[in-house]
């Protein structure tokens, strides 16, 4: 940008500065009004709770969960684990209650009635043979006038136990209602007190209840993410303190934060009236933008009481010295504010070009964000402080005289660029060989579970309902032969065998149930197990004739969650104990490769349920957001080399971001924390969070080098100057975000709070180390070039030229 | 109501004694029966001696999916001691033909099952099912289709309603018992009985719980035998309210009274079915 350009855009700001000054209550209602309008607004914004709206209908995995939705009603499995107080589960009153409480789930809105399965269920049938051959279907608790004695439960599950330890624990103490639900709209916390309730109505008092498996894990997720607004307050009581230990002013203080705050609130009433919605993948961009626009806020603040400390100095009136220096620093900062909101927020609306709708929303969302924050920051928050004076200069303690610990930082900092390049540029590469270390350890996996530290009471449930029963998360595994009766077909039959054995050969896997179970049951008492395996040399309507004596003897739907109507498809539930998307593609893989040469002509696996559209968000998500944090990087560059006129300037701005890019993914793979739909959320906004600094930096110094036309002098004015706002904002964000790390039990916000913390960290850090040794070793033209245009100023003796050189620490 | 289906023992449900309704038919003027006694005959004008016909079950899922299965039936009911005997054999789907299953009603003791499997070329017993249990894989209970006895039940007549342009009774049925209450599988019947000739048209049943569980219709309800009349509805629709699953049986080549030996109704007559 020439210096031209630079005068008229100087000229531009000052009018406009002083227009905001001379204006400054109009401003300040104009202001009031807008945010009390976006205020009003929020109860209009869309929240979507609903993660899977977010996920695009074509992912296989999404379509094969749909499919087995479609025909066997299962997707979100509920694990409701029922418990005696006093005797067991198989005495009448328990199965009472229990039958009970099985028709209210039954009843409940959403509930896939064809997926409810408990010890009392119509479905859940026993197969007797009293060893004559004589054989008969009938529901697994039935005696001949009410419940059968304890013992012939016992009897019937031992010999066909199917449903032991599915529906009865192994101590037989609990029993449990396995039940699969559509998802609520109005999100699984709602779901599961739903669920409550229909229980507490139901159940004896002598039963307690617990409720496992995916909708109460989302919703304890819902939960302790409530808790957020609590440490967001704790972060933002911390960084207002940093901020005064840094200006020590309220100004300093409430500037920042209430920069920030309007930023989000306007942000939200903008989505409003665009009526985009905001998910749960988005909710991390409130504290982005509020990290940012506090980044923008203090780099005004921070010239302001520079132009204050040296205006008040020679000012006719406290009012006109605080008027000068707002003008004075909204001229020079205002420029490098707006550019680097432009190239921000640029970036950020590129990703508008994305099919995924919730990162396109989080493009709009940043983008509006930073825009707020400049807007507010240029009108709203320079009228503010132009209605009030400063009630104690900072200039004679912080800006002239006294050097305080940020100075020596900076000091350090530019004595560092100057004269220990060499020893950055090695730390440099440790730290990208020791990340890079990192990265290639970085596990893809996303668990529900493990959101959750192991002393927390999901975890605990999790781990009771794991040993006393088969397992909370399932796994559905669906052959389709892809003709009506084609299962019943041998070699369908033998494959859905084969499948069904393959499953319980996987560590991950603690039961499995299927078609196969019954067919073979028939067979052990119509032939004596003849066809235990239902391959070669079995008659080719034999199942076919199984499969109507068993709908003839039972109801008609009874075994419609294992086979459709017109047995085209049959279903393998497995049961796990654990809900890794990682060891879930494991497993996936493993099946289909044991069954390659076992399918029959035609048939067609497909493995669905709620891991299955864990693992198809986690694609999205982790594919996306990679490619979106290229393209913002990308972006970035060409914008910022536009905005400076030198490739090497839209490089340099990058740089920093890409290391912390960079270090933040290193860390994560060194601390075995996996890249999943949260993480990969947070560590895309690593790539912007910084940018700005780089910007603001980059300004400033060849600001300074026009002016002073010495390098040293100019390096150290600015560290003293950007370098130091870059640190302010730094070191109070990053603390103030470290409080999320606090969080008991709910690693989501630790990994939020460590991320964030060591996005701002590492940016800073990468800004005023790598970027001043970058720019002095390769003396880029749109820095250096204006030292070729002129001879050093004449106002400055050699002597101080020779003393700068030797910054004080 | 007592039975809804011809290959079932007392075929189809309802009937009245035509005596009692002659000349008053179609007439909402008409005194009201006795509930009791309406329900009786009802059970009655269902009642041939033997019945033979092709009755095709269209099974329809929750979700729309429909199979379809055709057998032909034939039942026989013992003059001496009332029981019934039926023998459904499979015609289609095609994997399941010549399937037999043979239900011999037995007073005081479960009914004797038998059941061919061409695949094995078998004949095996079963053990014999409790009235709440499914008939035939069907919507309908087994107590539905052998018909659940008046005497055990107390009958309401609570009001009438024209139906097709026939006036019918309303007849609110209660258990006597919790053990008829829980071997039918429900705590409530309500049917529909025309006021010509007693055949239910309509009926409602609910659950233990006093929830509604079943609704069920029949149409083209035919007079099959003279003197004593007897009728039978050649299609029947039963709607499960809870599961959504329907059934749709639909009778054709009925004969009733046409003089099926007993033979017939034998474990090794299951064989020679094929």
């Amino acid at each position: 940008m020439g210096s031209q350009t630079e005068a008229a855009e100087n000229s531009v700001f000052r009018k406009l500065a002083q227009t905001i000054v001379r204006h400054r209550r109009l401003v300040i209602a104009f202001y009031i009004v807008m945010t009390g309008v976006f205020v009003s607004l929020l109860p209009a914004l869309n929240v979507i709770v609903d993660n899977e709206k977010i996920l695009p209908q074509d992912h296989p995995y999404v379509r094969s969960t749909d499919a087995i939705e479609r025909t066997f009603g299962f997707k979100q499995t509920a694990v409701i684990l029922i418990s005696a107080s006093e005797g067991d589960a198989l005495e009448p009153w328990f199965l009472d209650g229990l039958s009970r409480a099985t028709d209210a789930v039954r009843r409940l809105e959403g509930v896939r009635e064809s997926s409810v399965l408990s010890l009392t269920a119509d479905r859940a049938k026993a197969i007797e043979d009293d060893g004559s051959g004589l054989l008969r279907v009938r529901q697994l608790v039935e005696g001949e006038d009410g419940y059968a004695p304890r013992q012939t439960i016992l009897a019937r599950l031992q010999d066909w136990p199917v449903f032991d330890p599915v529906l009865i624990s192994k101590d037989r103490k609990s029993a449990a209602i396995v039940a699969s639900f559509a998802n609520d709209p109005l999100g699984f916390e709602h779901q599961v007190a739903q669920i409550e309730t229909a229980l507490k109505s139901t159940l004896d008092p002598r039963q307690t209840f617990r409720i496992g498996g995916h909708p109460s894990y989302i919703a304890a997720i819902e939960g302790y993410s409530g808790r957020v607004g609590l440490f967001f307050g704790l972060a933002v009581i911390l960084i207002g303190v940093l901020h005064y230990d840094a200006f020590r002013t309220w100004q300093g203080v409430a500037l920042p934060i209430g920069t920030g705050m309007m930023a989000v609130i306007w942000v939200m009433g903008l989505l409003s009236i665009l009526h985009l919605p905001l998910d749960s993948f988005n909710a991390t961009a409130p504290l982005f933008i509020f990290a940012v626009a506090a980044g923008h806020s203090v780099q005004l603040l921070k010239r302001y009481y520079e132009e204050l400390a040296s205006v008040s100095i020679d000012a006719a009136s406290p009012q006109a010295a605080n008027h000068e220096a707002i003008v004075r620093s909204l001229t020079r900062v205002g420029p490098v504010l707006l550019a680097a909101g432009l190239v921000g927020a640029g970036s950020f609306l590129s990703l508008l070009a994305f099919s995924v709708e919730t990162i396109r929303t989080f493009g709009v969302v940043i983008a509006l964000g930073i825009l707020s924050a400049v807007v507010i920051e240029l009108g709203f928050m320079s009228a503010v402080r132009a209605s009030f004076l400063p009630r104690k200069s900072p200039s004679a303690t912080v800006f002239l005289s006294v050097r305080n610990r940020w100075d020596r930082i900076a000091a350090g900092l530019a004595d560092i660029a100057l004269n220990h390049r060499r020893p950055v540029f090695v730390m440099l590469a440790a730290v990208v060989s020791i990340s890079i270390g990192g990265l290639v350890r970085l596990e893809v996996d996303n668990s529900y579970l493990r959101y959750f530290s192991a002393d927390t009471p999901v975890r605990k449930l999790d781990e009771e309902i794991k040993r006393s029963l088969a397992g909370a998360s399932a796994l559905y595994v669906m052959l389709d032969t892809g003709r009506p009766d084609g299962v019943t077909d041998p070699k369908a039959m033998a494959a859905l065998c084969a499948l069904q054995a393959v499953l319980n050969e996987q560590p991950a896997v603690n039961k499995t149930l299927s078609f196969c179970d019954y067919m073979r049951r028939i067979d052990s008492v119509m032939a004596e197990g003849a066809h235990d395996d239902f391959g070669a040399g079995v008659p080719d309507e034999l199942a076919a004739q199984y499969l109507q004596l068993y709908r003839l003897s039972g109801g008609p739907e009874d075994l419609d969650y294992l086979i459709d109507s017109d047995a085209q498809r049959a279903v393998v539930i497995a049961f796990r104990g654990d809900d890794s998307s990682a060891l879930f593609l494991k497993l996936e893989q493993q099946v289909r490769a044991a069954m390659l040469s076992k399918l029959p002509p035609g048939a067609s696996l497909s493995f669905g349920g709620n891991v299955a559209i864990s693992v198809a968000l986690n694609d999205t998500m982790v594919q996306g957001k990679v490619v979106n944090m290229a393209q913002i990087a990308a972006i970035l560059c060409l914008l910022s080399a536009l905005l400076f006129r030198s490739l090497a300037a839209g490089l340099m701005v990058v740089a920093p971001l890409s290391m912390t890019v960079l270090v933040v993914l290193g860390v994560m793979g060194l601390f075995q924390i996996p890249l999943q739909l949260v993480t990969v959320s947070i560590a895309a906004t690593a790539v912007g969070i910084g940018s700005d600094y780089a910007i603001y930096w980059l300004y400033r110094f060849r600001e300074e080098l026009a002016k002073q036309r010495h390098v040293p002098a100019a390096l150290n004015a600015t560290f003293r100057s950007a370098g130091q706002a870059v640190m302010y904002v730094a070191t109070s964000v990053t603390c103030g975000y470290a409080m999320l790390m606090l969080s008991p039990g709910f690693h989501i916000h630790f990994w939020l709070g460590l991320m964030v913390s060591l996005s701002m960290a590492i940016a800073a850090i990468a800004t005023l180390t790598m970027l001043p040794a970058l720019a002095l070793w390769l003396r880029p033209k749109f820095l250096f070039g204006c030292l070729d245009e002129a001879a050093p100023p004449k106002g400055v003796p050699l002597e101080d030229r020779l003393q700068d050189m030797k910054v004080e620490l | 109501m007592s039975s809804f289906i011809p290959s079932a023992q007392p075929l189809l449900a309802c009937v009245l004694l035509l005596g009692l309704l002659a000349g008053t038919s179609a007439s909402a003027e008409v005194s009201p029966p006795e509930a009791l006694e309406l329900m009786l005959r009802n059970r009655e004008v269902g009642q041939v001696q033997d019945s033979q016909a092709k009755t095709a079950f269209r099974l329809i899922s929750s979700n729309g999916k429909v199979r379809i299965q055709e057998a032909e039936t034939i039942t026989r009911r013992d003059s001496k001691t009332g029981e019934t005997s039926r023998l459904a054999r499979f015609l289609t789907p095609s994997d399941v033909k010549g399937m037999a299953v043979l239900t011999v009603e037995q007073p005081e003791r479960d009914d004797d099952i038998w059941l061919y499997l061409p695949a094995l070329g078998k004949v095996r017993r079963l053990q014999g099912n409790n009235k709440r249990e499914a008939y035939m894989g069907t919507d309908l209970s087994y107590g539905d289709v052998i018909g659940h006895e008046p005497e055990e039940w107390t009958h309401v007549l609570v009001g009438q309603e024209k139906i097709d342009g026939v006036i019918c009774w309303i007849v609110e049925s209660k258990p006597n018992s919790d053990s008829v209450a829980i071997a039918s599988g429900y705590s409530k019947r309500v049917n529909w009985l025309r006021s010509d000739n007693a055949v239910m048209v309509r009926a409602e049943l609910y659950d233990s719980a006093g929830g509604l569980l079943k609704r069920v219709t029949q149409k083209n309800i035919v007079e099959v035998a003279a003197a004593p009349e007897r009728w039978q509805a050649m299609i029947i629709e039963v709607e499960n309210i809870r599961t959504h699953h329907r059934t749709e049986i639909e009778i054709s080549d009925y004969r009733a009274n046409s003089g099926l030996a007993p033979e017939l109704f034998s474990p090794r007559a299951l064989e020679r079915v094929r």
